[in-house]
């Protein structure tokens, strides 16, 4: 098909630049400059689309980001983008796009069964109909899902590139078109930081549409010149493609800049995609025009009934004109200008006007051109099935509440609505201004003096719709926000002439009778009927957001931009009260759908989130190592050998270590240096424990409570100096502890004189362990390492490896153990080292997992495995930890709380299974009665859980062989060692275990200290 | 003492000098380079304890920068403020525990000296779009003049705490914590892609 709805000429395409696409898999041609919508229309296709609920033909509404019913998937594969607007989408060659919500095709669409049955589908319909039997709604949603759909998400991962942008600016302005570029203008010239963000591809906004004239000249003249003044200004930025969607406190913004989404999918070469901008501004100025609206009348959805601007937007910018024979259904002025740019342009054209006797200048310039026009009329029904093909009019009664006389058929192949204007308040609303209803004007608009966030709103969206009044707010905003901003002293240079055209008032009308039970769409993507609202009010719906979600009204893509306010005004009619005691729902970001890919910027697969690694992890990836996440890092697990399995490798280094000698990388570990007079002070307060006698060059272990009394993080902290001491903590747990620190010094003991400050990453840790570990380490240092010497709990320095280290005698296996630190840029070197003298010693690398055994031998807890922020020291079995004497330390008050002296607390336990090959899941609950069969459905109450459990070679069983241990909190635990307790299993097995005190290897602690 | 050993970087099992990214007109518009090998002491003090204050003098030869984000600097050392009360010294590697004993020495028990020379990894970024890639991840104001030499600041930069310095007129420094060093860096180095960019010998 040719473009046989284009215009020889006009328009603000280039003719000279065909364009080729495809639509529903056949081929067109456009040009550059038009949007997709344009383009098809210039082809003659007015059908694109099938309605939400009842799969009715839909086609174009509108010419913006406002488009309820051209939505169309766009692209294929991986590059396929459901939900996308054929109105704003600007044309590529080698476009491709196809309907959705349709099957099989757009023309024969199975679902349009749905209309006919309209009359049982009403609102609330899927509400009532399927809570019934409840178990089933997962069955209906699925079919109900299948069928509504609206188009499909690609399957493959996304190729395009986003990026995320902060930027700072004094004067951020949403909107390029006159009020827009004029505030930027004048907040440009003193000198203040400007952006002036607009969703078109060019900046203009309304004026790209209009013949409008300022200062004489044809206004693009002036916006050409504004921009090239712009242009000149080095603090200025123009970002055209960019919709400014959210508008949060303090004046943070975001907006979403299409980089070279019109270039086509793959062209955007080295750019990305999409950018979303994250914008801080001192002073915000809204220029964000207003959106037409339509008229709800009989049968209004039929493709062709289009919006009187949309229709002036295709002829004056595209240089379409849609259709041979249009019919203007206005309830204003506005809608003239669209008869009169249509009649210029070759069409047929009538005018029905709600109003009595409309006479003024724009209606008396159309009745000259030759524009029929019926005055007191309403469109009572139309014509047509994929596309209009006429409309039945009659004459009102007096009130506009009836239609009388007899109708009359106005054949016509479009019909443009002219309902009035709702000004863009999206933005405004977002920063929680508030709105007023202007009776006069029936619009909501900004209420003067309540915006919360520092914004001025102008123009349109202002309820400014006079060329030049709407270039004088523009350019008095500008320098008022850019005087608030610290800039210029705020006066504003006179407003150029602009076209003035004086206006009769608008009639409104929210519901245009007709004789009949015809459908009037007021929402046209979800389906919703004026007769819809009107049963939601007779069933009790009064609050506007409970008439939202009981109709679904504004709930589609374009999130209501064209029916909230006639929506409101069925609503207010059908609850006979005004549309202020209405009021509107809530605007939320984002103005416009924005892609999960923009707001995920660059983080994503490798760089989606950090990966902490120590100075040795080149060895452990090149030895094979299995890693697992503990906190940010990546820690080994284990190091298997070629075919081993896990358990087989865990096996192993358990009994290398406590055979021979086995070796960790422990610098993930927290470590905070604290300094100052007043160290001993803040240590007696963190920890439950005593620290003034600890000697200098002495550790000692602690555990920290939070104000519960509950254990959340524990270490070993050593004394460097008099009032120095070396803090460690958990991994996971670092930073945590690091902020609880400086909580409590910035906020309650602001007088302690205490400085902390991590060093975490100071220090590489390669922890040695094991009987052989001593003739290990003393082969590569000079430090005297004789018990004496150097004694369990005990710190020293010197070199290893020829680095300059302090070693640690710190034990977390139960072995004698080494914790050699050196600074972490040898931390590679000092492991390579030990790795090769070790061979000798068969030295074994261990993970984390075989640290987790042999501590759990030990009965060593995990904070955060063994306990779970419910657990006091006492309830772990640490009495001994908890100074009797201490005054105060954080915690202490808590242990008086009733739950923390009722008894019958959880406390930690050993389990031993009867069968040693069962290792009982970590996480299975201790069965509170021993009934070894409870009857089914039974309530058994749990008396505990397991926390740790493994399968371990160093403790036999009656085989000789290895066997389970367990750790677990069960209920008066420490005094039921002996008992035998039940685990029942996700499978149906109940196993028997033995309570013991949590320890089972080297109760009295002589390895340790040897 | 000096190192006995070589320090490894972070940095080292990816860092490969040459050109990368788009290929732009006009060449790469931001050139990266890690900072190395430096000496890097954490300080800590009440500025209005004359003997603190003095001390940090006579350790580094410039007086505390009191203002919140400003850095002072003499000969190769800077001295960037970090936090009411605390501040970085940063200067080419004199050689182990070298710089936190001078600073030891010269304030005797005031305030808290700790040396963290292998705790930080340093990126540098400079160039035309040096700003623009750091906009990319931070939510600090870049624009030249407010971002300005002799200037600090703290952010977060893909979920990592970072201290982001301007030793110079389009030249920044980004210093997180070592382990943190390699993602940093690829983070950096993606946004980049877009303008080209150079990766330089690592240099103090």
């Amino acid at each position: 098909m040719s473009q046989s709805y284009r215009l020889e000429s006009g328009g603000k395409i280039d003719r000279a630049k065909p364009l080729s696409f495809t639509f529903n898999g056949k081929s067109y041609g456009g040009y550059q400059g038009d949007t997709l919508a344009s383009a098809l229309i210039a082809n003659g296709v007015k059908l694109v689309g099938r309605s939400f609920k009842y799969h009715r033909p839909r086609g174009f509404l509108s010419a913006g980001s406002d488009e309820p019913n051209a939505v169309v998937q766009l692209e294929e594969g991986a590059y396929t983008d459901p939900n996308t607007r054929a109105t704003v989408v600007e044309l590529y060659d080698g476009l491709k796009a196809a309907s959705q919500n349709c099957w099989p095709s757009v023309n024969h669409d199975v679902g349009e069964i749905n209309s006919l049955f309209a009359r049982f589908l009403p609102a609330g319909f899927y509400y009532k109909t399927f809570m019934w039997p409840p178990k089933l709604w997962m069955w209906y949603e699925e079919r109900i899902r299948h069928a509504a759909g609206m188009g499909v998400s690609p399957m493959e991962s996304d190729p395009d590139k986003y990026e995320n942008l902060y930027t700072h600016c004094d004067v951020l302005i949403a909107g390029g078109g006159p009020a827009g570029l004029a505030a930027a203008l004048t907040a440009g010239r003193t000198g203040a930081r400007v952006i002036i963000a607009d969703e078109q591809d060019q900046m203009g906004g309304a004026l790209l549409s209009s013949h409008d004239e300022i200062d004489g000249k044809p206004a693009m003249v002036w916006v050409e010149e504004t921009l090239a003044e712009l242009a000149t200004m080095p603090e200025v930025r123009i970002l055209p493609r960019t919709t400014v969607t959210g508008y949060y406190d303090y004046n943070w913004l975001t907006a979403l800049e299409k980089v070279t989404d019109h270039k086509g999918p793959g062209n955007g070469g080295d750019s990305v995609r999409q950018r979303f901008w994250k914008i801080r501004a001192k002073q915000v100025v809204l220029a964000t025009g207003a959106i037409e609206r339509p008229l709800v009348f009989a049968e209004n959805d039929r493709p062709g009934i289009m919006m009187a601007s949309a229709v002036r937007t295709y002829i004056n910018r595209y240089g379409v004109l849609p259709g041979k024979e249009i019919l203007v259904f206005a309830n204003n002025d506005s809608g003239y200008l669209t008869a009169i740019d249509a009649i210029k342009a070759g069409a047929r054209v009538y005018v029905a006007d709600v109003r009595a006797n409309p006479q003024g200048d724009l209606v008396k310039q159309a009745e000259a051109l030759g524009v029929k026009i019926y005055r007191n009329t309403a469109i009572t029904g139309t014509r047509g099935r994929k596309a209009v093909t006429g409309a039945e009019v009659m004459e009102l009664n007096e009130d506009g509440t009836d239609v009388v006389g007899s109708h009359y058929s106005i054949d016509c192949d479009i019909i443009a609505m002219a309902g009035g204007w709702n000004p863009t308040v999206h933005l405004f609303s977002q920063s929680r201004g508030k709105l007023r209803w202007d009776e006069a004007a029936t619009m909501f608009v900004p209420k003067e003096g309540v915006a919360i966030n520092p914004s001025r709103s102008v123009g349109c969206c202002n309820g400014t719709m006079n060329l030049g009044a709407v270039l004088a707010e523009g350019l008095g905003a500008g320098v008022r926000a850019a005087r608030d901003a610290g800039f210029g002293d705020g006066s504003a240079p006179e407003a150029p002439t602009a076209t003035i055209v004086a206006e009769e008032p608008v009639r409104a009308m929210w519901e245009v009778p007709c004789h009949g039970h015809k459908k009037k769409f007021h929402e046209f993507q979800n389906d919703s009927t004026s007769a819809d609202l009107q049963l939601a009010t007779r069933e009790g719906m009064l609050s506007v957001e409970h008439t939202k979600r009981y109709t679904t009204t504004g709930m589609g893509t374009d999130q209501g931009k064209t029916s909230n306010v006639t929506g409101l005004g069925i609503m207010a009619a059908a609850q006979n009260r005004g549309i202020p005691a209405v009021g509107t729902t809530t605007f939320r970001p984002p103005y416009t759908p924005q892609a999960f890919g923009a707001i995920t910027g660059q983080n994503r697969r490798e760089l989606f989130e950090q990966n902490r690694t120590t100075s040795m992890q080149p060895w452990h990836e090149s030895h094979g190592a299995v890693f697992e996440d503990v906190g940010d890092w990546k820690r080994p697990w284990y190091f298997p050998k070629p075919g081993e399995s896990m358990h087989d490798a865990v096996q192993r280094e358990c009994k290398a270590t406590r055979d021979g000698v086995g070796i960790m990388d422990a610098s993930t570990l927290g470590k905070i240096d604290i300094q100052g007079p007043d160290s001993l002070q803040l240590l007696e307060m963190l920890y439950t424990n005593a620290w003034a006698k600890l000697g200098i060059g002495r550790c000692r272990y602690g555990v920290m409570l939070n104000e519960h009394g509950m254990i959340f993080d524990d270490g070993v902290t050593t004394r460097l100096g008099e009032n120095h001491f070396h803090m460690t903590t958990t991994t996971g747990g670092a930073a945590r502890v690091m902020g609880w620190l400086e909580e409590w010094l910035q906020t309650e003991w602001p007088d302690m004189q205490v400085y902390c400050t991590s060093v975490t990453e100071q220090w590489a840790v390669a922890t040695i362990s094991g009987p052989r570990a001593r003739a290990l380490l003393s082969e590569l240092t000079d430090i005297d390492l004789d018990v004496d010497s150097l004694p369990f709990m005990g710190m020293t320095e010197g070199n290893v490896a020829g680095v300059p280290a302090r070693v640690y005698r710190i034990s977390f296996t139960g072995e004698v153990a080494f914790e050699i630190n050196v600074p972490q840029a040898h931390g590679l070197h000092l492991w390579e080292t030990l790795m090769a003298l070790g061979e000798k010693y068969d030295i074994c690398p261990y993970g984390t997992e075989t640290m987790h055994v042999l501590r759990a031998e030990k009965g060593f807890i995990i904070v955060g495995q063994d306990t779970d922020g419910t657990c006091t020291p006492m309830d772990v079995g640490m009495d001994w930890i908890v100074s009797k004497k201490k005054e105060d330390f954080l915690g202490k008050r808590s242990f008086s709380r009733s739950d923390n002296i009722k008894g019958n607390r959880k406390e930690l336990v050993g389990l031993l299974t009867e069968d040693p090959k069962i290792v009982l899941p970590e996480g299975a609950h201790i069965a509170a009665e021993t009934d070894p069969k409870p009857a089914m459905g039974k309530y058994t109450k749990a008396a505990g859980h397991v926390t740790s459990s493994y399968m371990t070679p160093n403790i036999t069983g009656p085989d000789g062989e290895g066997r389970s241990i367990a750790l677990a909190v069960l209920r008066n635990g420490q005094s039921r060692h002996g008992e035998t307790i039940t685990v029942p299993l996700m499978d149906g097995r109940m196993v028997k275990a033995l309570v013991t005190e949590p320890i089972f290897f080297d109760k009295e602690g002589e390895r340790t200290r040897g | 003492m000096v190192d006995l050993t070589e320090r490894v970087s972070a940095l080292a099992a990816i860092y490969e000098t040459g050109t990368f990214g788009a290929t732009v007109d006009g060449g790469p518009s931001v050139a990266f380079s890690e900072r190395r090998p430096l000496s890097i002491v954490h300080v800590a003090g009440k500025p209005d304890d004359k003997a603190f204050s003095d001390g940090v003098k006579t350790a580094c030869g410039c007086d505390l920068p009191t203002t919140p984000g400003d850095i002072a600097t003499s000969g190769d050392l800077s001295l960037v403020w970090l936090a009411p009360e605390r501040w970085l010294a940063v200067c080419p590697n004199r050689g182990s525990g070298v710089l936190e004993a001078a600073f030891r020495d010269a304030c005797g028990d005031s305030g808290a000296i700790i040396d963290v020379s292998h705790g930080r990894t340093v990126i540098r970024l400079s160039g035309a779009n040096a700003r623009t890639v750091l906009m990319k991840g931070a939510p600090l104001d870049f624009h030249k003049k407010v971002f300005t030499p002799g200037r600090a600041a703290q952010s977060a930069i893909s979920q990592c705490g970072t201290l982001i310095t301007c030793p110079a007129e389009d030249t920044f420094d980004v210093y997180v914590f070592r382990a943190f060093g390699q993602h940093m860096w690829e983070w950096l180095t993606d946004a980049a892609g877009e303008f080209g960019y150079s990766v330089e010998t690592p240099a103090t």
